[in-house]
Order: structure tokens, then C-alpha cells, then sequence
């Protein structure tokens, strides 16, 4: 690391994290997944590469699935995000957050908040996905512990279930 | 599981078990962190020390033989009330069929062993050389299968593992330093990679291990990649002794065995 | 992350004049970063030379993707999911939307750009060969002005491109003069998904008269920047495929390429496959030529029957006899295109009735013994359509039973669904769902099931 940071400026960010609006005062080139951990609390977002491969990191930004490990913070501005926390906010696990409960669509957990929005998205895309569908939408999302098949078995499940609506 | 054998022992709820965090200031030393015997040598003890609250309670004649969890949460209550903290222990010890020679290193070095078949089918691109599983199947005995699903997820988890074993995670070393320690360069299976993989259990119990379990979370470690490089002998009659199996390395061993397909490059490359 | 932020800044104007003037303002002073997927990478790895960066996500002149009578002007900002979910695109350059599908997962496709992928240059980007291979343009633009180039020439070195000082790329130029060609690509990774490509192919063929009219093959990761195998193309063109030739195209491919040794693969593997890969283009080529050949004699001699005999002979392909004589009266059909597009047509024109006599010509799903007065022609197909059903297990079996009856209960007709292709546990969960659906919604579904397994046994009528 350098001896004297040059001192610039943190920027004022407003943003919507799960429907609750949030003023962050952080440098530009804060990343994303820092200031929601960091400044927000909200570490339900994980970091497990910190190179947009794992997914872990993975929140949704105006409705779309992204690396919160490779946004700078002013990129996230005026934006309305969705992490972990914002499912099942009000204490009962949605239809998806139950199927993997009950399918051992998880086991560490490190992958599982990433992977259940990974896996909303997709189901909001594709309702009724197929399995190639099902395999394709996750193939960003890393899982060292399950081998993954329980993981399809809940999402084709929550998708049975009417997950998406 | 370890909350499931508590209920089972003492005819609860699995609702009503909970397990504390461990923290060494509170819980004793168990030895090292090890795998495989988790469900079997420390859900025995865990039986042990259920049924030894049941016995106590018996014993002081706060518990009848036959009771409902309701009668049993009253009995501990009134248990505590008159004597204090209630706790169980049960410790370790050698099963006495059991014999080993620490000395002489003969005998059975374990109280029960796993077994497992592994299959794999395998398809080889001749085109990228590169091997793909279309199909595992893993059948396992287990003694006893506690939890199906989280069973299940264990071996099919380990033989993922085996799979990035025999195919992708090729570790790369320059002087004693790994090269290729990212996500981006060492080779993990994702969800696009992995077949279908079909797990099935036989149970022929085990005496010393909670309700007859035995462990199984190392064994899918290893059969799968011997399975997937025998599948790959079978395809290409050509033999392998190393893994993980790349389709370079695929590559150079049928250019050795000549097969007519395989054209040598004319050019080597250079920036 | 081995980067600290405070050492950074990053602006973001709120639109492109905004960014070209503060690029013009202090050339080289500021690096352009959208969607991040590669500046953020090397940023936390603490690798980024730059210090101060200028944001052009999501500025709305470069997100457009603007349609003209010859061509289509790709924003430089739209990510590959734009590419992806643009029909235009999907259809007219296919291989542009399969590379940008290769690239990363769905979070990386959201913010990637297409311009990103140029701009950092690697040789192994998914989406270069694809520009080379349809000749793509680029409008660069400046504080100064826009210029177009052609993107090939624009690569020059590994990671460096001819992009002057102030500049940005605002659009990537295709002109829709391929929908005649055979496009197919492949790229070869170390694993199916988030794989930095070891080789890939891009590669466009044109057959007339049974010989090569045009080719176009480009490969990346065999040399510092994409290349079109020019050699190659060179030997193939204007040539009959044959093995002979497939292996000296094979030969020549895997000698033109310049692979080198490093961490993901070997130069000699490389150059192997990228030989292998031209061969099973050509090969997939060849066999798309004699397909078409045989559809044009089938065609042919079918053109030249009487109304009646043509309607009979194609009624097997859907079991409604309105629709084959529609079919019949639409001849001369000359090519496998039109006979398709006739089929839609003449399909979704028919009232109900004709509908449901076409679905009353097959056999229940799980049951292709089931007594129907279809022609044999037709019991033929379906029980190839629906061999996978056929090997299910017993419990799979029974619920099909169980549902096929529940359906003809609720709709009085029996349950219609192209099965080619899909398990029975995949026709059980569709089974499932359509029994929730009203008639008019189940009517419709079915008709487009019947749709589909009329076009896939056109198909096959042209190729016997």
C-alpha cells in the first residue's frame, strides 16, 4: 500500500437497498459489496472471490443480477437494490427460501444468498424454467459444498410452487 | 442429526432440541476437527448422554417408564428445581470387540468401515479432447440413514468434488507458489458442468454407531475420479495414471499412441 | 482487494458530450469504465495503473440499438444481455448473441459491453471473431468528431487497439447481409460456463452449386489478436466438400494459427484444435448442403403432383387434411424456408374444428399403441417422437396414465405436446401445468404444440 493516500473526497450516494432509502457517504471506487456490508450492516452479502467468478456477492440492482464485488460505489447511485435481507423481510421465507430449507439446496451457506437471488432472477425470467435453464442461470454462482442438484431440485420445486409470482 | 438421535432417545420433538454454539470456555475439549465420524462416534455419545438424562430422571423417580414430552419437561424443571444444573456427559471409550495394537500396529484399526460403488459415464470429444460425465451414480452404505436429504447432499456434494477432482482442478506450481490460486484460473465444476448424479443407499447398520450410522462424508471424495478415469480407459483404450485428466493431457497421450485422427500441429507458436 | 479507493476518483457525466469534453479536456487523464466486469477486476487486484476514472454506464446514446434499411448500429454500451434479447441480432447475426451467451455468467452478461470487450482487446474476448467475421464497423467518437472504421486493422497487438487519444467507441456497425449463410461457432474453455476461452471459432459458409462460394473463418486465443484464417479460407473457397479436403483444411487451419504455452493450455493442443474445429465446421457445412440438396429434390418432384396426391402425401406431417390441401395449394414451394413459413401460415388460419382433427391423428403420450386411423406414416413418427417416454420408468408411466385421463376429462380431446426430444418427467411437469389452464389458453398451447411437431416432421419428410 502506498504511504500518503491522496485525499480525495468521499461522494454523497443515495440509494434504495430492500424498499428502505439509504444516504452513504463513501468514496466513488468503494466497492458496492464494502459499503453494504461495511456501512450498511447488511452482510448477508458475501464476498468469495472479489473477481465477479464466485457470485457470492450477487444482490439486484434495478431488478437485475449483478457482482456487487465489481460496482463502484457511484455507479449504484440513484439505483434500487435487493440484497438477502430484503427476501423474507418480514420474518416468513418466501416460497424459493423455503424449497432450498427443504430440498438441502443448502449446506455451508456461503453460496446461498447469491444463489437464491440468482436464482429469483432467473424465475422471474423463466417462471418455468427447464433444467438446461435452471443450470445455465446459476452457472455464475460457485458451490463447493452440494454439487449443486439439490440446488436445481429446489428451484425447479419454487417454480412448481409458483415462486415467481 | 445430532438433534434428531436427542429426540429419538428421549422421544421428543426435534423442534424441542437445540445446540448450543460451541464455545471452549463452556464445552469440553473432543479432540481434533476430522470428518467421518461425526454421526457415528459423536451421535453415540450423544445417545449415551440423552438416555443417561432419561435414566436419571427415572432412577430419582421424577420420570415414569413410559411418558409424554410434557411429563418429561416437567420432570427436568422439577430435576433442576431441587438439584440444581442438570448435565450428562458421556465420554469416549474403545468398544471392547474392537482390539488394536498401538504398538505392533495390528488389528482393527477402525470399529466400522464404509463402502461405496461409484459409477460414471463419460463421453470424449475427439474434437477438444475434453471429457464430459453424462451420468454418476453412487450407491453407498451407511449403516443407517439419519437424514435422507442432508445424506444425499453430503455424497453428492463429495462427488462433485471428485469430479473437479479427475477433470478441472488442476493445481499449478512455480517454485513452491501456486499459480493459479483465483477462481478465474483454478477450476471449479459450476452448475453447467456436473451431470445428473443418482444417489442410493443400502443400510446394514453399525453397533457402535448412533442408531446403527456410520460416517460418509469422506468416501465420495474418493471413488469418483478412479470411476471417471476408468470410464475414460474404456473410451479411448488408452491408459491414465494421473489426475486431474485435461484434455491437453487427453490430447498427449493419443498423439503418443499415434491413433490417425490426431493430427500434429505443423507450427509451434510463439508471441 | 488490494486497492485502497481514496487513491481513486471516479465521475460520472450525465451524458456522452459531457464525457467527450472531459476526455478532450485532459487526453490520456482519464480512464473510461462501464460496466466494470474487467476495470474492477484488475482495480482490486491493485493492478490498475489508472487513478482516475470516468464512468459511461448506461449513458443512453450509447445503449441504443438503431435498425436501418442495411444495417444495425450496436451501442457500445449494450451489454450482452442486450445482445442477447435482440431479435434482430438473434436472427440476422447469431453469432454475435452465442458469443455474448459464452461470456461470464448472467450477472457479468448484465453489465459487460460489447464495447468493453473491444476496447480491453484481449485475445481471447468471446465476441471479437464474431466482429471479424461479419465485417463489423466501428463509429468511433471524439470531443472532435466521429469517425468509421473497420473493426478489423482496429486490433493491432495484444491489448492495444488504434483508439485515439479523447476517443470512445459509440457503435459497432453490422450490415444484414448474412442471413443466407451457415453460422456456427464454438468455444473451447476449460469448464461450460465462466471460461476464458483456450480457442474459438467463429464461422460463417455459403454454398452454391454444391462448391464453397463464400467462407469466413476467425479464431481467437491461437495468436496476440483475433485472425481470420485467410489461408485457410483461401483453399476451401470455391471447392466441393469432401474428406480430402476437410483434412487439408484441417492441416492448413492448425499450421496458420500462432498459439502459445501458458496457464490455461499448451500451443501444441491449441493448434490441434483449432484444425479440429474448422474440420467439423466444414463437416457440418458439407452435410447442411446435401440436407439441402435432397430438400430441393423432394420438393421438386412434390411441386410437380396433382393437388390431390400432394395433399395426401403431406398429411402425415400434421393430420388435418384442410391443412394439407392449404399446403398443397401453396406450391410451388422451393426451399425448406418457404415450405415452413407455409406451414405457420396455413396453421394459424385454420378454424378449431381442423385444429382438433389434426390432434385426434395422434396417440396418447405413453400409450403409441392407442388406436387412431392416422397412416402408418404418421404412427412412425410418433413412436420415434416419443421413444424417450417409452423408457421410463413404471410410477412415470402410471402418473402419465393418470394425467392423460385427468386432461381428457377436463378438455374432451387428448392431451397434445411435441415430445421429441423430452423425458417423460419433463412431458409429466408440462402435463401438470396445462391442466391449470382455461380452454381458450389450453386450446391455443395445443395448437402451437401441434404447430411445432408438424414442422419438425416436415423436416424430416425432406430429408427421406
Amino acid at each position: 500500500m502506498s504511504q500518503a493516500p491522496l485525499d480525495r473526497a468521499k461522494s454523497e450516494i443515495t440509494f434504495t437497498v430492500n424498499e428502505k432509502l439509504e444516504t452513504v457517504h463513501v468514496y466513488a471506487m468503494e466497492r458496492l459489496l464494502d459499503v453494504l456490508r461495511h456501512e450498511l450492516g447488511l452482510t448477508g452479502t458475501k464476498e468469495g472471490c472479489g473477481e465477479g467468478e464466485c457470485g457470492s456477492c450477487s444482490v439486484l440492482i434495478d431488478g437485475m443480477l449483478v457482482n456487487s464485488c465489481l460496482i463502484p460505489a457511484l455507479q449504484a447511485n440513484d439505483t434500487k437494490i435487493v440484497t438477502i435481507e430484503g427476501l423474507a423481510a418480514d420474518g416468513r421465507l418466501q416460497i424459493l427460501q423455503q424449497a432450498f430449507l427443504v430440498c438441502g439446496g443448502a449446506q455451508c451457506g456461503i453460496c446461498t444468498p447469491g444463489m437464491i437471488l440468482a436464482s429469483l432472477h432467473l424465475l422471474e425470467k423463466k417462471p418455468q424454467p427447464t433444467l438446461e435453464e435452471i443450470r445455465e442461470g446459476l452457472s455464475g454462482n460457485l458451490c463447493r459444498c452440494t454439487g449443486y442438484i439439490q440446488i436445481f431440485e429446489a428451484v425447479a420445486d419454487a417454480a412448481r410452487r409458483g415462486a415467481s409470482t | 442429526m445430532l438433534c434428531q438421535i436427542v429426540a429419538e432417545a428421549l422421544g421428543l420433538k426435534y423442534e424441542d432440541v437445540s445446540i448450543a454454539q460451541p464455545d471452549t470456555h463452556a464445552v469440553p475439549n473432543s479432540g481434533p476437527t476430522v470428518a467421518s465420524r461425526t454421526v457415528m462416534v459423536v451421535g453415540k455419545l450423544v445417545q449415551s448422554a440423552a438416555v443417561g438424562i432419561e435414566k436419571t430422571l427415572t432412577a430419582s423417580g421424577m420420570l415414569p417408564d413410559s411418558y409424554t414430552p410434557e411429563e418429561f419437561r416437567g420432570s427436568c424443571r422439577a430435576y433442576v428445581a431441587k438439584h440444581g444444573i442438570f448435565r450428562s456427559l458421556a465420554q469416549y471409550e474403545q468398544p471392547g470387540d474392537i482390539v488394536w495394537d498401538e504398538e505392533k500396529y495390528r488389528g482393527s484399526a477402525y470399529a466400522a468401515f464404509a463402502w461405496a460403488v461409484y459409477v460414471a459415464e463419460v463421453t470424449a470429444d475427439l474434437t477438444t479432447y475434453s471429457v464430459s460425465v453424462d451420468d454418476f451414480v453412487a450407491l453407498q452404505e451407511i449403516g443407517k440413514v439419519l437424514h435422507p436429504v442432508l445424506a444425499k447432499g453430503q455424497i453428492t456434494g463429495g462427488v462433485a468434488q471428485g469430479i473437479g477432482f479427475a477433470l478441472y482442478e488442476k493445481v499449478i506450481w512455480e517454485q513452491g507458489r501456486m499459480q493459479n490460486g483465483q477462481m478465474t484460473n483454478y477450476i471449479m465444476p459450476t452448475s453447467a458442468d456436473l451431470p445428473p448424479i443418482r444417489v442410493y443407499f443400502e443400510e446394514l447398520g453399525n453397533v457402535h454407531g448412533a442408531y446403527g450410522a456410520k460416517g460418509i462424508g469422506e468416501l465420495p471424495m474418493d471413488g469418483p475420479a478412479p470411476a471417471i478415469v476408468n470410464a475414460i480407459e474404456d473410451a479411448l483404450n488408452v491408459s491414465f495414471n494421473s489426475i486431474p485428466l485435461l484434455p491437453e493431457d487427453i490430447f498427449a497421450a493419443l498423439s503418443e499412441s499415434a491413433t490417425p485422427e490426431i493430427v500434429a500441429p505443423t507450427a509451434r507458436g510463439g508471441e | 482487494m488490494k486497492a485502497h479507493p481514496a487513491e481513486f476518483e471516479l465521475v460520472a457525466p450525465r451524458t456522452l458530450p459531457d464525457a467527450l469534453s472531459l476526455l478532450a479536456r485532459e487526453p490520456g487523464g482519464w480512464l473510461p469504465i462501464a460496466g466494470g466486469t474487467d476495470v474492477m477486476v484488475q482495480y482490486s487486484a491493485g493492478k490498475l495503473p489508472a487513478r482516475k476514472l470516468v464512468s459511461i454506464w448506461n449513458l443512453p446514446e450509447l445503449r441504443r440499438i438503431e435498425v436501418t434499411a442495411d444495417e444495425i448500429q450496436i451501442g457500445a454500451g449494450c451489454t450482452y444481455t442486450d445482445l442477447r434479447e435482440h431479435e434482430l441480432i438473434n436472427r440476422e447475426f447469431p453469432l454475435l448473441s452465442s458469443s455474448a451467451s459464452w461470456t461470464g455468467g448472467i450477472a457479468n452478461q448484465n453489465r459487460g459491453t460489447l464495447g468493453g470487450n473491444i476496447i480491453n482487446a484481449s485475445p481471447a474476448a468471446d465476441s471479437l471473431p464474431a466482429l471479424l467475421v461479419y465485417e463489423a464497423d466501428l463509429l468511433l467518437v471524439s470531443a472532435r468528431g466521429e469517425r468509421r472504421v473497420p473493426y478489423v486493422g482496429f486490433h493491432i497487438g495484444y491489448r492495444k487497439t488504434q483508439l485515439a487519444a479523447g476517443e470512445l467507441i459509440r457503435a459497432i456497425c453490422l450490415k444484414t447481409q448474412f442471413s443466407g449463410y451457415y453460422a456456427h461457432a464454438r468455444k473451447v474453455g476449460a469448464r461450460n460456463a465462466q471460461a476464458i476461452s483456450k480457442v474459438c471459432l467463429a464461422a460463417l459458409g455459403l454454398l452454391a452449386d454444391g462448391v464453397v462460394d463464400d467462407i469466413r473463418l476467425a479464431m481467437g486465443s491461437i495468436a496476440p489478436i483475433p485472425v481470420r484464417l485467410s489461408e485457410t479460407e483461401r483453399i476451401v473457397k470455391g471447392k466441393h466438400i469432401d474428406p480430402l479436403l476437410i483434412q487439408s483444411a484441417r492441416t492448413m487451419a492448425a499450421s496458420e494459427v500462432r498459439p502459445i504455452d501458458d496457464i490455461r493450455s499448451s500451443a501444441r493442443y491449441r493448434a490441434a484444435v483449432a484444425g479440429n474445429l474448422v474440420a467439423e465446421f466444414l463437416e457440418q457445412l458439407g452435410a447442411r448442403g446435401l440436407r439441402s440438396e435432397n430438400a430441393k429434390n423432394v420438393l421438386a418432384r412434390w411441386n410437380g403432383l396433382e393437388q390431390g396426391k400432394a395433399a395426401e402425401e403431406i398429411l402425415p406431417c400434421c393430420g388435418s387434411k384442410a391443412w394439407a390441401h392449404g399446403m398443397a395449394a401453396r406450391r410451388p414451394l422451393l426451399h425448406e424456408a418457404a415450405l415452413l413459413a407455409a406451414c405457420d401460415e396455413v396453421w394459424k388460419g385454420l378454424p378449431e374444428a381442423d385444429w382438433l382433427e389434426a390432434f385426434r391423428s395422434h396417440p396418447r403420450i405413453g400409450d403409441s399403441l392407442s388406436p387412431t386411423s392416422a397412416p402408418a406414416r404418421s404412427a412412425a413418427w410418433s413412436g420415434q417422437e416419443q421413444q424417450k417416454v417409452g423408457a421410463a420408468g413404471e410410477d412415470v408411466k402410471i402418473a402419465l396414465a393418470a394425467g392423460n385421463r385427468a386432461y381428457e376429462q377436463k378438455f374432451n380431446r387428448i392431451f397434445i405436446v411435441c415430445a421429441a426430444g423430452k423425458s417423460a418427467h419433463e412431458i409429466l411437469e408440462i402435463l401438470r401445468r396445462r391442466l391449470q389452464n382455461d380452454e381458450i389458453t389450453e386450446l391455443n398451447q395445443a395448437a402451437e404444440q401441434q404447430r411445432h411437431i408438424a414442422r419438425l416432421r416436415l423436416k424430416k419428410w425432406l430429408s427421406s
